[in-house]
């Protein structure tokens, strides 16, 4: 499966210099502010002196970061740690996660559980990829998830969401 | 004489065997990522119904001390806190891991986190009736500037960037505002979801914010293993002991810092962890070849760990003195001496001191105990997490990151809010964002308001706001040390320059004398 340029372009700052990912940072800083500071408009005045503080402080950093980086740009990259890797996978695991926690009221808990390493293993780079492997790779994961799940059930009296499934 | 009598009730088989299985049913919890030293306590509390009252504190005694420490086991190796007061931990235990030095990092978590735990022990038994009293001064203003202290560390946690670094102290604020506001009732930032009204839990911001970014990070390059470079997992005893003797002020002062911050009603370890490791850092100045703090320096995890253990002592000064629980742990504490028929206040320690003082003894036990349960435990779980496949590995950490959001207040909400996060922190850290001041400014951040709107609203009765802020002693010194923080780099900065201008004179004088 091969995700769409215009995704990957997206999703890859790894071509991106600082100067952008400074100006982007700046301007959504200004914007979540702005947003605090419109807020704080319906808030009592001792619960609004946080929210305020805090707006103003997002506005002039952010816009002090923007500044600086049209008045003394920074060269240079964003740290590799930051942007190495395949971003396919990265993404594909973000998007499956996501769906894994937004299942589980709907499917329950530990299906949803099950589910998901299942789908996650087949993402995570394999030694040898062989069915058979993957196979007992679920198998072990999904005794090791039960056993997780049984222990907080029942010993710890953790009450999961169990939806139409378990 | 009487101190062996109590250390001889320990003793006991029934008593020293609970107290084992305490210490390890502790390290398991607090290991797991999620679940806290509270939730711990919570879930042994009734196991102890059928016990007696020494029994009882013993076996609690020791959870409490074990997942205390076991909270730095997902903190080194996977980057997830488990538990609050081990946040800081990860900051330089996971960067070790990565390098291939986790076994390391562990045992150095052990033997700091047992010296903590029996200092902060031993600090209650001989001070605890002062240490109250001066737990006792501090009101709201002290609060507001103690969590502004806290708040001072974020400049220096921010690499590259400054401004991005304040910039996500702001952001970790703006989180920690989502829901009821404590002092004013309002709701803030709710989006109109019942579900956010009690606010962002902390465990699952934390682990939204440190765990998942790495997570996501972690599937993307194409190692098999955690760290690669790992060929062996040992106790790496001597190593450790050198490394901590080499930086015995840093432990010392730590354990002070976290025992007298432990007695403190509401800080508890996550802020005692957050100012030691502050203090450390500052006075940190890295040898040749040696890492700077962030970057997996010993000494980061020496003041995280040996801070968070003090408290629990700390904690106790207040929670047996006073009838004031310090800390969410210390309250599952006091509801357990109540259930047991223990009426807490000073009266305790002349009414039930053979209890008082052969719980302390099984907490010094326990402390010691530490050291070699801790070890094989610690072990174990390294060679477990550094040889299992990513394949096994990653799942197993999303579904307990799931497990661990959700089982704090048995609420769907907050595995959304820790997803909804830590896409949000992944996206930050591309931007060049550091993560570690969000958590910072999440944790100080409901401290710092609470104490400010109490303390402006008790200086505005009395027609004294600057005085209530600046009115006892405490206050002004907590103040002074924040403006030496804040100011000392300009002045640093200026002095640089000046002696550099006095260079550059000398030089064209010198120059100019020659030609």
């Amino acid at each position: 499966m091969k995700f769409p340029d215009w995704i990957l372009q997206w999703s890859d700052l790894r071509s991106s210099r600082l100067w952008s990912t400074n100006t982007l940072g700046g301007l959504l800083s200004v914007s979540a502010g702005a947003y605090v500071l419109i807020e704080a408009l319906d808030f009592s005045r001792i619960g609004s002196f946080m929210p305020n503080l805090v707006g103003w402080l997002l506005i002039v950093l952010g816009t002090a970061l923007v500044l600086l980086q049209i008045i003394k740009p920074e060269s240079g990259e964003v740290s590799r740690e930051a942007v190495s890797g395949s971003y396919l996978r990265k993404i594909s695991f973000i998007v499956l996660m996501s769906t894994w926690v937004a299942i589980i009221p709907k499917v329950g808990f530990l299906m949803t559980a099950i589910l998901g390493l299942s789908a996650t293993i087949l993402i995570v780079p394999q030694l040898v990829f062989k069915r058979s492997v993957v196979a007992i790779e679920i198998a072990i994961a999904t005794v090791i998830f039960s056993v997780i799940y049984g222990g907080m059930r029942f010993l710890l009296d953790v009450e999961f969401p169990s939806g139409w499934m378990i | 004489m009487e101190l062996l009598a109590y250390l001889v009730n320990v003793f006991q088989a029934s008593t020293f065997s609970l107290l084992m299985a305490g210490l390890v049913a502790g390290i398991v919890l607090g290991a797991t990522p999620g679940l806290s030293s509270t939730f711990a306590l919570a879930v042994m509390l009734p196991v102890t119904l059928a016990m007696g009252q020494l029994n009882a504190l013993v076996f609690l005694g020791a959870v409490l001390m074990g997942s205390t420490y076991g909270g730095a086991f997902a903190s080194i190796l996977l980057n997830t806190p488990g538990t609050p007061q081990s946040v800081t931990t990860t900051f330089d235990g996971f960067p070790m891991a990565k390098r291939g030095d986790g076994d390391l990092a562990l045992t150095i978590a052990c033997l700091v986190s047992a010296f903590g735990g029996f200092a902060g022990v031993l600090a209650f038994v001989i001070l605890a009736p002062p240490l109250a009293h001066i737990a006792l001064q501090f009101g709201p203003p002290e609060m507001f500037w103690l969590a502004l202290f806290g708040l001072t560390i974020i400049g220096s946690l921010s690499r590259g960037n400054l401004l991005k670094g304040l910039i996500s102290g702001a952001i970790g604020l703006a989180i920690s505002m989502m829901g009821i506001a404590i002092v004013s009732a309002d709701a803030r930032f709710t989006f109109g979801l019942p579900g956010l009204a009690g606010g962002v839990h902390i465990i699952p911001a934390t682990v939204g914010l440190l765990c998942l970014p790495v997570l996501f990070d972690m599937l993307g390059d194409a190692d098999h293993h955690l760290s690669s470079s790992v060929t062996t997992v040992r106790i790496r005893f001597r190593e450790s002991l050198k490394a901590i003797s080499s930086r015995a002020s840093n432990l010392c002062q730590s354990t002070v810092a976290g025992t007298l911050i432990g007695i403190l009603p509401g800080a508890g370890g996550a802020i005692a962890s957050i100012v030691a490791y502050s203090f450390a850092k500052k006075q940190s100045v890295p040898k040749s070849g040696e890492l700077a703090f962030g970057e997996g320096n010993p000494g980061g995890i020496i003041a995280s760990e040996s801070a968070n253990n003090a408290t629990v002592g700390g904690g106790l000064v207040p929670t047996l003195v006073l009838g004031i629980p310090g800390s969410p742990p210390d309250a599952v504490i006091l509801a357990a001496m109540l259930i047991h028929g223990l009426q807490i206040g000073p009266s305790l320690f002349t009414n039930h001191g053979d209890i008082v003082y052969s719980f302390s003894a099984g907490m010094l036990i326990a402390s010691v105990l530490l050291i070699p349960v801790g070890l094989l435990l610690g072990r174990l779980i390294c060679h477990f997490v550094m040889r299992v496949t990513k394949t096994l590995l990653i799942p197993l950490i999303a579904f307990m990151t799931i497990v661990g959001a959700y089982s704090i207040r048995n609420n769907y909400y907050d595995v959304v809010m820790m997803m909804v996060i830590g896409v949000l922190g992944w996206i930050l850290s591309r931007l060049g964002f550091p993560t570690a001041p969000i958590v910072l400014g999440f944790l100080l951040g409901p401290i710092a308001e609470q104490g400010f709107s109490q303390a402006y609203m008790i200086g505005s009765a009395r027609n004294d706001v600057i005085g209530t802020f600046l009115g006892s002693g405490i206050s002004i010194g907590l103040v002074t040390v924040i403006l030496f923080i804040l100011l000392m780099p300009l002045v640093k900065a200026g002095l640089i320059s000046r002696k550099g201008l006095l260079e550059a004179n000398d030089l064209s004088k010198t120059s100019g004398s020659s030609q």
